[in-house]
């Protein structure tokens, strides 16, 4: 019991401790979490501060230790025994855990350089890990090659841009150092129609009715149900607009009736094929 | 001292603490002076409207924090703190307030550098050299006073409309 | 004298009041065409249908209910949630036994004033009271079917407050505005263009502008309101509008624009077809664009608001114009629209698009 009647403290010293009339004796290095040892320290009333704490405390003269759970913030501590003072620091542990950034949430698939993965690499205490360490991003959808690129860390982050893959579905990006990881999920999506291809049929009621072809990108991916996909036949009775939704991969509407219509289909800025309906057919 | 005299020396005392009060006030409103380097960002640049932001929002943090451990009050951390650092300097003054301490900064400002800006722009990490006098207060008793230059590395992340400290910490060098 | 003088002003009073009352009921017979078109809107103004449908012509054969489902609305359209406030009528030609008269029609509702023009055909029916025809528009009946609707509906699962940092949330649409044009008209700068969804996912989206003065200094910020399509689905494109009342073009060194944009869930239901689009004048010889909605999906919409793009031959925006159709949409029902169009700009416009927004009471929360 003599350990918790007496003190803290502890120690860094890849910093020299700022030098007081009378200083403690403190060990060079602390490592986050690790008790600390002040030996001859005289007795009297015992004041430690650090970044997540503020003790008071009469410790007798000798040997003072200071309990691990007070000392695993990294940061400046000060310890200050009746006119002996000292100030030490206590640095990082072991990467324990890693907070990872990745951005976006949803991109279109075959986009260069538009995956960003931001790790920030913390020990079990929070503390950021200094050292450089190499850190492994891996970006893969499922069936498809993993792309790996590894960056290596300064001051407790690491980054990388990186492409995104040809096929669409949820990717998982992953970063890791050392046995630690965190993955995240970026949803690959279809870039925009490569190309729109349409065919007319007249409808039961005499109706134009106006479908796709399965709408892919570039990549031959499915362009996303929902989306929208806008029809326009012109003719002597002026322009009719119909706004279809692509379903099941495919756009379908059914444009009035007419007997020589102008008919032409596009995605947001992405034109299709165009079709003369009745006479010029 | 005749009474008028007594009168003009006492409107001399109120007149200059009636400047200094307001000098403080200025100051302490302002929060710290912080020179703002953002020229060596990576792997992004730091926007021009993004240095002001982060600038005077950085400022008020050590602004708040200041307050916070002299007053033992760690709700005045929740506008300019998060993640870590919150909770860190929230236990802090929990801590202070339960032992009696306390602490007070006379901050004489901060040289920061911009070292990381990710690519989205959702974090910054800066280096910071504080001048900073500590007064380490048992009660109203300082017991321990020093002049320091500080070295932080601190992370800030943007929340709605300001950014936040998520990390601070003191560090034995750069 | 001086006692004469109190009972006459109080019996003059008394007359004018009544007669007041009686003008406003309104309920005896109309002795002149303007008169009877006068008598017919009063009581409509009142919902005083049965008083509103006495000065309707036997000849017109329009049961009550289509009367008053033509007037007071129906289906919660916007006509129903909107109040005639202002009659003006103009008679354009008339003899013994029949007149044409032009009732300028104003309402108010909550998406501020609607007009409405008819030109009304009056007729001398027995005891030569006039009366006006009312020929009620036969709606097409929906034949009973069952229409499958299996559009694609977005729901979000958004990080959750006790998240780890760095557990990203699900990114707002990409939006972009893909044109931008500044104009001054009647007073006011207009800015417009249109505003694209570039991503998977819908959006609620909004457009705001500022301007910037010849000193640097901001003119004044303003927002799109209602004059866009707030949700829009991938790949759509919606106009917006901006106005700035009371600023000239001279004054504006530049314009700073705001897109802002919002993953919301949503619905692609339901589907509007806007049919036979032309260049028009209305009879009031305005131009106008007129065409018709058809809702081909299963439910009522039912308050459509029409969106305008006017562009000129080199492909860019000139004016955006809008208009709330006052009529619900019935399932594969057609229902005429007309929006305004700026007769100093007719010339200009080398081609336009229609859209439309839907609002609906029934469908469920999306």
């Amino acid at each position: 019991m003599k350990a918790l009647r007496t003190l803290v403290l502890a120690s860094a010293l890849v910093w020299p401790a700022t030098v007081f009339a009378a200083d403690l004796q403190v060990p060079k290095n602390v490592v986050a979490g690790q008790p600390v040892t002040i030996n001859s320290a005289p007795g009297g009333t015992m004041y430690l501060f650090g970044p997540n704490v503020a003790v008071k405390q009469n410790v007798d003269a000798g040997t003072v230790e200071v309990p691990g759970e007070r000392l695993q913030a990294a940061g400046r501590y000060t310890v200050v025994i009746g006119d002996s003072k000292a100030t030490f620091f206590v640095t990082n542990g072991k990467p324990e855990s890693i907070a990872f950034l990745a951005r976006p949430s949803r991109v279109p698939a075959a986009a260069e350089e538009a995956v960003t993965g931001t790790a920030f690499i913390f020990d079990r205490y929070d503390n950021l890990v200094r050292q450089p360490l190499p850190v492994k991003f891996e970006l893969a959808v499922a069936g498809g090659a993993p792309e790996t690129r590894t960056a290596t860390s300064r001051d407790g982050a690491a980054w990388v841009k990186m492409n995104s893959g040809r096929k669409e579905g949820a990717a998982q990006f992953v970063a890791s150092t050392g046995a630690i990881s965190t993955k995240r999920v970026v949803q690959h999506v279809a870039s925009d129609p490569c190309s729109i291809r349409m065919r007319a049929a007249r409808g039961n009621n005499g109706n134009i009715v106006v479908e796709t072809d399965p709408i892919r990108d570039c990549s031959g991916n499915a362009v996303p149900d929902g989306t929208i996909v806008t029809f326009t036949s012109v003719d002597r009775k002026g322009r009719s607009t119909i706004d279809a939704r692509i379903k099941r991969g495919i756009a379908r509407a059914e444009l009035p009736a007419s007997d020589n219509a102008t008919i032409s289909v596009a995605a947001g800025v992405v034109m299709g094929n165009e079709i003369r309906w009745g006479g010029g057919r | 001292m005749s009474t008028k005299a007594g009168l003009i020396a006492a409107s001399l005392v109120l007149a200059v603490a009636a400047l200094t009060s307001s000098f403080t006030v200025k100051a302490a409103d302002a929060g710290p002076k912080i020179a703002f380097d953002a020229g060596a960002a990576t792997p992004r640049q730091v926007e021009e409207g993004t240095v002001k932001a982060v600038t005077r929002d950085y400022a008020a943090a050590w602004k708040s924090l200041g307050e916070a451990v002299e007053q033992n009050r760690a709700d005045l951390l929740n506008a300019n703190f998060a993640g870590t650092a919150r909770e860190r300097f929230g236990a802090l003054v929990e801590s202070q307030a339960k032992n009696g301490l306390r602490q007070r900064y006379v901050d004489r400002g901060h040289k920061v550098q911009v070292i990381f800006y990710s690519a989205d722009g959702s974090s910054m990490q800066v280096r910071d050299t504080a001048q900073i006098e500590i007064q380490l207060l048992d009660g109203s008793e300082v017991v321990h006073s020093e002049q320091a230059t500080v070295s932080y590395l601190a992370l800030l992340t943007p929340a709605e409309n300001s950014w936040k400290v998520r990390v601070l910490e003191s560090v034995p060098e750069f | 004298m001086k006692r004469i003088l109190p009972i006459v002003l109080v019996v003059l009073a008394a007359v004018f009041i009544a007669a007041a009352t009686v003008r406003t009921s309104g309920l005896g017979p109309a002795k002149t065409p303007e008169g009877a078109v006068q008598a017919l809107f009063s009581q409509v103004k009142s919902s005083n249908w049965d008083g509103a449908y006495s000065f309707v012509a036997t000849s017109s054969n329009t049961p009550r209910e289509d009367f008053v489902r033509d007037l007071g609305g129906a289906l919660g359209s916007l006509r129903t949630l909107s109040t005639l406030q202002k009659i003006e009528t103009k008679v354009l030609n008339e003899n013994d036994r029949e007149a044409q008269v032009r009732a300028n029609l104003t309402y108010s509702s909550a998406v501020g004033a609607l007009y409405d023009t008819r030109d009304l055909k009056v007729v001398r029916e027995d005891g030569g009271n006039w009366r006006v025809v009312w020929p009620v528009e036969k709606q097409a009946k929906v034949p009973p079917q069952v229409i499958p609707v299996n559009y694609l509906r977005w729901d979000i699962v958004t990080r959750g407050a006790d998240d780890d940092w760095g557990a990203q949330n699900v990114d707002a649409p990409r939006v972009r505005i893909i044109s931008m044009n500044a104009v001054e008209k009647d007073g006011a700068v207009i800015v417009m263009g249109e505003i694209a969804n570039e991503d998977t996912v819908p959006g609620f989206v909004s457009v705001g502008a500022t301007l910037v003065g010849k000193d640097d200094r901001d003119l004044g910020s303003e927002e799109s309101f209602d004059k866009i399509t707030h949700t829009l689905l991938p790949k759509e494109i919606s106009p917006f509008r901006i106005d700035f009342p009371g600023v000239k073009l001279s004054q504006v060194k530049s314009v700073r624009m705001q897109p802002n944009s919002m993953l919301v869930p949503a619905s692609a239901d339901p589907v509007v077809g806007v049919l036979h689009q032309t260049l028009d004048k209305n009879s009031l010889g305005k131009a106008v664009l007129k065409g018709e909605l058809v809702n081909q999906s299963g439910q009522n919409v039912n308050i459509p608001h029409v969106l305008a793009t006017f562009y000129d031959n080199s492909g860019k925006v000139i004016w955006v114009s809008d208009g709330y159709v006052d009529k619900a949409l019935q399932p594969q029902t057609p229902v005429p629209f007309s929006v305004a169009v700026r007769e100093d700009l007719v010339p200009q416009i080398h081609s336009y698009r229609v859209t439309v927004n839907s609002y609906s009471r029934d469908r469920r929360e999306l």
